[in-house]
């Protein structure tokens, strides 16, 4: 016990001792994709577009932020990369739209199976890379971290104080660099003009897009005549990758299977993980997942699926930080309640004594005001008489709706009437009914909305799944 | 001497509790030396991987060779003239001999004239019409497309674009480990593990 703690001490020690980075004087692997990551990043800091699931802003609000999630540049260069992520994946995915229509028309059939599992591969890894990205963004609101970040940062003044002259750090990333792109940091020089791709964004996106299909347009090609060459009539991701292997180890001499693949180099970077330790709980997801989904706006969607996909890959060993980046396909359906959207619900066959009655209600998503109304008609009476008393309630309702809570409140006013055809059939009915003010709450549990929870007025048990309800 | 029971003088008491003492002082300053160089590297490390703009920067570094345009390319410049605005990306490839080549991948455009070009190790692989909206008046780059090589150092690049300053973003490690965006006047470019991978000179208009 006492070896391994004094282990983990020098292994933690020696993780924040700065260090030259050892890819420098290993053989690096240029791959394309790094390029075009590279290339993404630059545009979204300096477009400052950033991924604002842990904010809440809805489209043409101020950005407003939460004191209690950013809190400094660098919160702020995360949100750039996981939106440069997801504007990569959608330039990848857009590409291999265009591509699979090219090569659908054409007999490349080589060209067309590497193209699907390259376009498949390629976007499991950046859902991978965005999953981390959120874990890290996550962890990062973490109360110890943060006290750790303002250790950091208190270290970092001291060298702000005394060390190389002609350093400046950023206050805000995406501003500050434009100041630099425009005039070299000197904003009078630059206050009159404008980035071409920032005033116009879709030109910016057009260039990225043309440039990454051409790209992989000669990877493709490269591939296809690599199979070509190495006698693979079947061009699968698995055949190539012999066929690659064998080319190696023609080249080098040696044996292929001795060469360590990326996926073992991944399991030698992360072997501080035993799979053996479970670390999926009831605990750890009330208390560790799902506050981080609240906090990024998801907390009142349906988080079943997530749930399971994060339990499943914890019975299967998988460590936790791999886990959620296996499980990030099912994080990004969860609805995110920034996303601008609104529900309105309009319910004309709501059960009270029978189906002919009338709810709708009309809230945003991201929070804010509520308003809707209840109307409840029913007829009452003596079965064959033809006497009968009509009654009909409504409710005209308006409050707020708190996504941190997912819960829906306010007041409204209950109105009733009465009409009796027949003598003594409205009984229990007071005259004059006036019209009353009366409290209300709704709460979304699991991105459903119960009306009967947890103060109705009007007692309409009913759910909608509020998914099918935006607009 | 005064003997106690157990044997010990009380010189040697006296002289025992001095070493702990003095035992205890060096464990205690040990202790805050450690925490003080923990709290200085930790803070140096923050530093290094601040974003930040570093001017006065001097390059005693001499570029004399430029990358070699190709024909198609040399063509471009006289029916087009400098693009207005470029990307390049480099990368290697493995060809079917099992030799590893880099790859020049470009797109020039000319925001003006409404026309993209594409260029792959010099050769053009594309011809792109834009419906671009009035755009006001262009500014002329500074830059040119032969001035970046691949995977040139941050020396090889400042001293081939003319940069005395610029802005750098240390990208996180989840996102693409050991590599940088820089920002320069109308520029922009991404280095991996100290090599340069990518270029955008971008349109600007006043």
């Amino acid at each position: 016990m006492k070896t391994k703690s004094l282990l983990l001490l020098i292994v933690f020690l020696g993780s924040i001792i700065p260090v030259s980075s050892a890819g420098a004087e290993n053989p690096t692997q240029r791959i394309l994709d790094d390029s075009v990551a590279l290339l993404h990043a630059s545009r979204a800091i300096l477009l400052d577009e950033q991924d604002l699931s842990g904010t809440s802003r809805a489209p043409g609000e101020m950005l407003v932020v939460n004191p209690a999630v950013q809190i400094d540049v660098r919160d702020a260069a995360l949100a750039n990369l996981i939106q440069a992520t997801k504007d990569q994946r959608n330039a990848l995915n857009a590409s291999c739209r265009q591509l699979k229509e090219v090569y659908s028309t054409s007999d490349r059939k080589c060209e067309r199976q590497v193209l699907e599992d390259y376009c498949s591969s390629q976007e499991n890894k950046l859902n991978t890379r965005l999953g981390y990205l959120h874990k890290l963004r996550g962890d990062r609101r973490k109360l110890f971290t943060k006290i750790w970040q303002r250790i950091k940062r208190s270290g970092e003044d001291v060298w702000r104080a005394v060390g190389p002259g002609g350093r400046r750090i950023f206050r805000r990333v995406g501003p500050e660099v434009v100041e630099v792109v425009l005039s070299g940091g000197t904003l009078s020089l630059g206050i009159l003009r404008k980035i071409i791709i920032k005033e116009a964004g879709n030109i910016g996106k057009g260039e990225l897009e043309r440039l990454l299909s051409s790209g992989v347009k000669r990877l493709l090609a490269g591939q296809a005549a690599f199979a070509q060459a190495a006698g693979v009539g079947d061009c699968t991701s698995e055949k190539l990758q012999e066929a690659r292997e064998q080319v190696e180890a023609g080249l080098s001499g040696e044996d292929p299977g001795d060469q360590p693949d990326e996926a073992d180099a991944e399991i030698a970077e992360d072997d501080y993980c035993d799979p053996s330790e479970p670390w999926m709980s009831v605990d750890y997801w009330e208390n560790g997942v799902l506050p981080m989904l609240v906090s990024e706006g998801k907390g009142c969607s349906s988080t079943s699926a997530y749930k399971t996909c994060l339990e499943q890959k914890a019975a299967e060993g998988v460590c936790e930080i791999d886990a959620f980046a296996a499980c990030e396909t099912v994080y990004e359906t969860l609805i995110p309640t920034r996303s601008g959207q609104s529900v309105h619900i309009v319910d004309d066959e709501v059960y009270f004594r029978d189906k002919d009655n009338h709810f709708d209600i009309t809230f945003p998503l991201s929070g804010g005001p509520v308003s809707g109304y209840i109307a409840v008609e029913y007829l009452e009476g003596r079965k064959g008489s033809g006497d009968y008393c009509h009654v009909i309630n409504t409710f005209t309702f308006t409050g707020t709706y708190d996504p941190k809570t997912c819960l829906l409140s306010g007041t409204g006013v209950k109105t009733l009437a009465w009409e009796e055809i027949g003598d003594g059939i409205c009984l229990g009915y007071q005259e004059p009914y006036d019209d009353q003010s009366r409290s209300w709450s709704m709460k979304i549990t699991n991105g459903v909305l119960n009306t009967g929870t947890p103060e109705p007025v009007i007692n309409i048990s009913a759910t909608y799944g509020i998914q099918n309800y935006l607009k | 001497m005064p003997v106690n029971k157990n044997g010990n003088s009380k010189g040697e008491k006296k002289k025992r509790g001095w070493v702990i003492f003095a035992a205890g002082c060096a464990v205690l300053t040990g202790g805050i030396v450690l925490l003080l160089v923990i709290y200085l590297a930790v803070g140096w490390q923050s530093y290094q991987d601040a974003p930040k703009i570093v001017s006065e920067v001097e390059s005693d570094i001499l570029i004399t060779e430029e990358y070699d345009l190709g024909q198609d390319q040399m063509d471009a410049y006289l029916e087009y003239g400098f693009p207005e605005a470029f990307r390049i990306l480099f990368y290697d490839e493995m060809l079917p001999d099992g030799s590893i080549v880099p790859v020049r991948l470009e797109s020039w455009t000319y925001y003006s004239q409404g026309v993209e070009l594409s260029f792959l190790n010099g050769e053009k692989s594309g011809l792109e019409t834009l419906n671009n909206p009035q755009l006001g008046n262009l500014i002329l780059s500074p830059y040119y497309p032969e001035q970046f090589t691949a995977y040139m150092s941050l020396d090889e690049v400042m001293t081939a674009a003319g940069l005395d300053e610029y802005a750098v973003v240390p990208l996180e490690k989840d996102y693409l480990e050991g590599s940088e965006v820089y920002y320069g006047p109308q520029l922009s470019f991404g280095m991996k593990d100290g090599e340069l991978r990518m270029v955008e000179v971008m349109g600007l208009t006043e």
